[in-house]
């Protein structure tokens, strides 16, 4: 993209006009300015795309063989073992990465932190696209996916707490593409519909704070309903509602932080001023806040063994791996975070947020798969299920990277 | 089944009952039937031809009809109320044992002088009962042992032939 | 009073306060909290009496229509047929299985009946969000396959592992567990097919409550036959289905970590906080928002005086 960059001034599509005056049309919108057989040439330089076509390849027709024949035919359809790792990661663990969207959101417009705006648009984005897929994910691991609408429409088991969380994913998945659309309406040339949008920008902001707050408690909640299956450590009836919701905090300023790193390095013709000049700023104040939040969790979690009393499992094998866990995941990256926030040390914070992610996932694995039915044999997913798995992450990973390449999300869309 | 034996213990009973010199003791193990026909589960199971007389020989009657004959109950815990027995009517397995759970009809707002409220339907009576000593005093424990299967019982057990 | 009150003994007493009211909660009443319908039904399960003849499985096979096994009732060596080192669990082809227990000490294997135990507060109905289970006056916990979406959360929920799901099929899955019978028995009085064929007499049908003096009565006449307790008439808050054995219940393959409180009291927690949250959230937020931006307000304000006051 960067050469084609050098090549044509025009490019990449920042406005809705070319340099000569002229109005960009939505097809070359769509290509990026660039020329059809341009277009196809920066899409075959790209080494992810052949992974990418690699993973489609066996994916797509999992996908097909997962609707026609069923579940059975892609995971081992175990009954001790209902849920898998198309749950356990596409929805355990993407939502907490997705918290994004009212953690930058609430910074912005109810804190009034201006500083962050020009990552504000990222951040809300990352969230959209992980609850998005999130449902994907949710989509193909129900066992009657064309009854999703069932709870909010035909029965309510009003106590259940996943009924709080289908209401309130629902809910806040039409609050976040309420958030998202100023910068599609901007690149659809239609500034004026942002107004009724910006009007209720601090409802949004507000209502984004209780429904986030309330389903990522709601995801540890949900846990609670098999005291007995989860390894103690794991699992805390008590506070396993606020490890979760404190966790989503410091995973989704980590997720923003991993993207944004990924965007300005991979992407960086894509990235505008505000963008650029600001990200390292912005990333320390990210880590900062990430910091404080891990330093909550850690607190919590000590909270919750004394509460539970169950020091004596550090000392087994389990106990260890807890250990690994929370040291790798959470201390290692805190202490990484502060350090980078206090000596300016960019480069360490965003090593931090990688580790920080890959230890969300790991903790969501680790309650959903790992340390679940502890006292029985170990479920190993099918290969056919972790294939279907990277699949529909892959496919998250196209979307994101399609809107991030097009629409204003890191740079400021010239309008005339 | 149960028709047939309590039609032969009747009789029986009768009979010694009209007979004049007899007075109220113990029933003598003379009058009791050689053979009896246990053709209860007859659905799923063949009928059983039991061999009583060979049971006779080897225990006594309290060994199988509790104090019914008479005779002070095998089980001490019985002897709380039933130390001094006397013979009852019909001592057949079905004259106490229902074909019904208990269970199912009691109601503990009724009749609360009633004692025997864990008593046994009558499948049930006679296989902890015969089944029981078997396991203990060496017996046939098998189902199939006693009773074979009819087509019905074959069906019902998913049997290939 | 001598002393005066400033604001600092006020500040103090009122942080004391808040502390001991914290700490010094008075505990929920500790009796068992179970919530029945008086006149519910239960079994009750002897482990001394089963001999693994597996007439239960058959009945129950008949009676629900399920597919043909395998291998026939008769064969016993489904006791050795353990997946991952475990005892049989119920399918979507079995809704109950009967496992062999050979337990140290023993001159005779013990043999337990696994079956939905028909809770009196149910994890999967507690858990289920489109209030797909129903716990009749009669006792049973029963399904309905037409507003199941297929979450399978009930499946996590229940202590017991119970449910299961129809994985195999794609476009007419549901979960599948033992009923009670109650569509062709229980609604009339009647006992299940499973007690009603077993020969031993090892399932006692009756109403709770009275098949609960029934357990208490026979460990009482056969004193040290049987363990002094009653499983299930207060695991996860109490059962339909309860079971008397004559060693100690974990030997049997039972779970005795489950505690006596319904499953949904663990989840209250949460639940609890749910209201305060939608309440106290809007306010909160908007004061933080009206915190934060003051400066802000002020400078507007400041500018718009100034204009007017230029004019």
């Amino acid at each position: 993209m960067k050469m084609f960059a050098c090549q044509n001034e025009n490019v990449p599509v920042t406005g809705s006009n070319k340099k000569d005056g002229t109005r960009w049309g939505l097809k070359e919108r769509l290509l990026l300015g660039l020329t059809f057989a341009q277009y196809r040439q920066q899409f075959q330089r790209n080494p992810v795309n052949w992974m990418l076509l690699l993973i489609f390849i066996v994916g797509v027709p999992l996908l097909l063989q997962r609707y026609i024949f069923g579940i059975a035919s892609i995971t081992h359809g175990s009954n001790d073992y209902p849920w898998g790792l198309i749950i356990g990661f596409g929805l355990f663990g993407m939502v907490p990465l997705s918290a994004s969207g009212f953690l930058l959101g609430t910074t912005v417009s109810l804190f009034g932190r201006e500083d962050f705006h020009p990552i504000e648009r990222l951040a809300l984005l990352n969230g959209l696209l992980g609850y998005f897929f999130a449902v994907v994910y949710l989509e193909v691991d129900l066992g009657m996916p064309w009854r999703l609408p069932y709870p909010m429409v035909v029965s309510y088991g009003t106590g259940a707490v996943l009924f709080l969380v289908a209401w309130h994913v629902a809910t806040y998945l039409s609050v976040q593409i309420a958030e998202v659309l100023p910068a599609l309406f901007e690149w659809l040339d239609k500034p004026n519909w942002k107004y009724y949008i910006k009007r209720i920008t601090l409802g949004l902001t507000v209502s984004g704070i209780i429904l986030s707050t309330l389903h990522q408690g709601a995801l540890g909640a949900l846990f609670t309903y098999a005291p007995t299956k989860i390894h103690p450590l794991w699992i805390s009836t008590e506070f396993q509602w606020i490890h979760f919701l404190c966790s989503a905090v410091f995973a989704g300023l980590s997720m923003v932080i991993v993207s944004s790193t990924l965007i300005n390095k991979y992407m960086h013709w894509r990235c505008g001023k505000a963008f650029r000049e600001n990200l390292d700023k912005m990333t320390l104040g990210m880590a900062k806040g990430a910091s404080y939040a891990m330093f909550t969790y850690l607190v919590i979690k000590l909270v919750a063994i004394a509460h539970g009393r169950d020091w004596e499992y550090l000392l087994t094998g389990w106990g260890l791996y807890y250990l690994l866990e929370i040291g790798v995941g959470v201390v290692l990256p805190m202490m990484m975070f502060a350090k980078g926030a206090r000596d300016g040390w960019v480069g360490l914070i965003r090593v931090a947020a990688f580790i920080t992610v890959i230890g969300i996932i790991w903790n969501r694995l680790n309650t959903s798969l790992v340390c679940f039915n502890w006292q029985m044999y170990q479920e190993i997913p099918r290969w056919k299920e972790v294939w279907l798995t990277v699949t529909l992450y892959a496919l998250y990973f196209i979307t994101y990277r399609f809107i991030v390449y097009r629409l204003p999300i890191v740079y400021d869309w010239k309008e005339s | 089944m149960k028709r047939i034996v309590r039609t032969a213990m009747m009789f029986l009973l009768t009979l010694w009952l009209v007979s004049p010199a007899r007075a109220f003791t113990a029933m003598d193990v003379d009058d009791a039937p050689e053979s009896v026909t246990i053709d209860y589960l007859q659905e799923l199971y063949e009928k059983v031809e039991f061999d009583h007389t060979m049971h006779t020989d080897m225990f006594g009657c309290n060994a199988c009809h509790h104090h019914t004959t008479g005779d002070s109950p095998a089980n001490d815990s019985c002897l709380r109320c039933h130390a001094d027995p006397e013979p009852a009517d019909d001592v057949s397995c079905s004259g106490c044992h229902e074909e019904k759970q208990s269970g199912a009809t009691l109601s503990s707002d009724s009749n609360s002088n009633v004692y025997h409220i864990d008593k046994p339907s009558l499948k049930g009576a006679l296989h902890l009962q015969c089944v029981g000593c078997h396991q203990s005093e060496s017996g046939p424990t098998g189902c199939l042992d006693c009773h074979s299967f009819t087509p019905a019982g074959k069906k019902r057990f998913k049997i290939r032939e | 009073m001598s002393k005066k009150i400033t604001r600092r003994s006020l500040l103090k007493s009122g942080v004391a306060g808040s502390i001991a009211a914290l700490l010094l909660r008075s505990k929920p009443s500790k009796a068992h909290q179970i919530k029945t319908y008086q006149n519910s039904m239960g079994v009750l399960v002897d482990l001394t009496r089963c001999v693994g003849c597996r007439s239960c499985e058959a009945a129950c096979n008949a009676e629900q229509n399920m597919p043909v096994p395998a291998k026939p009732f008769t064969d016993q060596s489904v006791f050795d047929e353990g997946v991952h080192g475990h005892k049989r669990r119920t399918d979507e082809n079995s809704l109950t299985v009967v496992n062999r227990y050979d337990v140290p000490g023993l001159d005779h294997p013990l043999f337990r009946k696994v079956q939905c135990n028909h809770c009196q507060e149910p994890a999967c109905l507690t858990s289920c969000f489109v209030a797909a289970y129903t716990k009749t006056p009669e006792g049973a916990v029963i399904y309905n396959k037409d507003v199941c979406v297929g979450c399978r959360t009930c499946m996590i929920a229940c202590p017991f592992y119970i449910p299961t799901f129809r994985y195999s099929s794609a476009f007419d899955p549901s979960i599948v567990k033992c009923i009670f019978c109650y569509d062709t028995r229980l609604k009339h009085g009647r006992p299940p097919a499973c007690v009603e064929a077993c020969p031993q007499e090892a399932l006692t049908f009756g109403k709770r409550k009275d098949i609960i003096k029934i357990g208490r009565r026979r460990i009482e006449e056969n004193k040290g036959q049987y363990e002094d307790h009653i499983y299930g008439e207060y695991e996860a808050g109490g059962t339909s289905w309860l079971y008397l054995s004559s060693v100690p219940f974990e030997k049997v393959g039972f779970d005795t970590s489950i505690s006596h409180v319904p499953i949904i009291d663990h989840v209250k927690n949460f639940l609890g906080i749910v209201p305060m949250v939608l309440t106290i959230w809007p306010a909160l937020f908007t004061g933080f928002h009206l915190l934060a931006t003051r400066k802000e307000r002020r400078a507007k304000d400041k500018s718009t005086n100034g204009q007017e006051v230029g004019k």
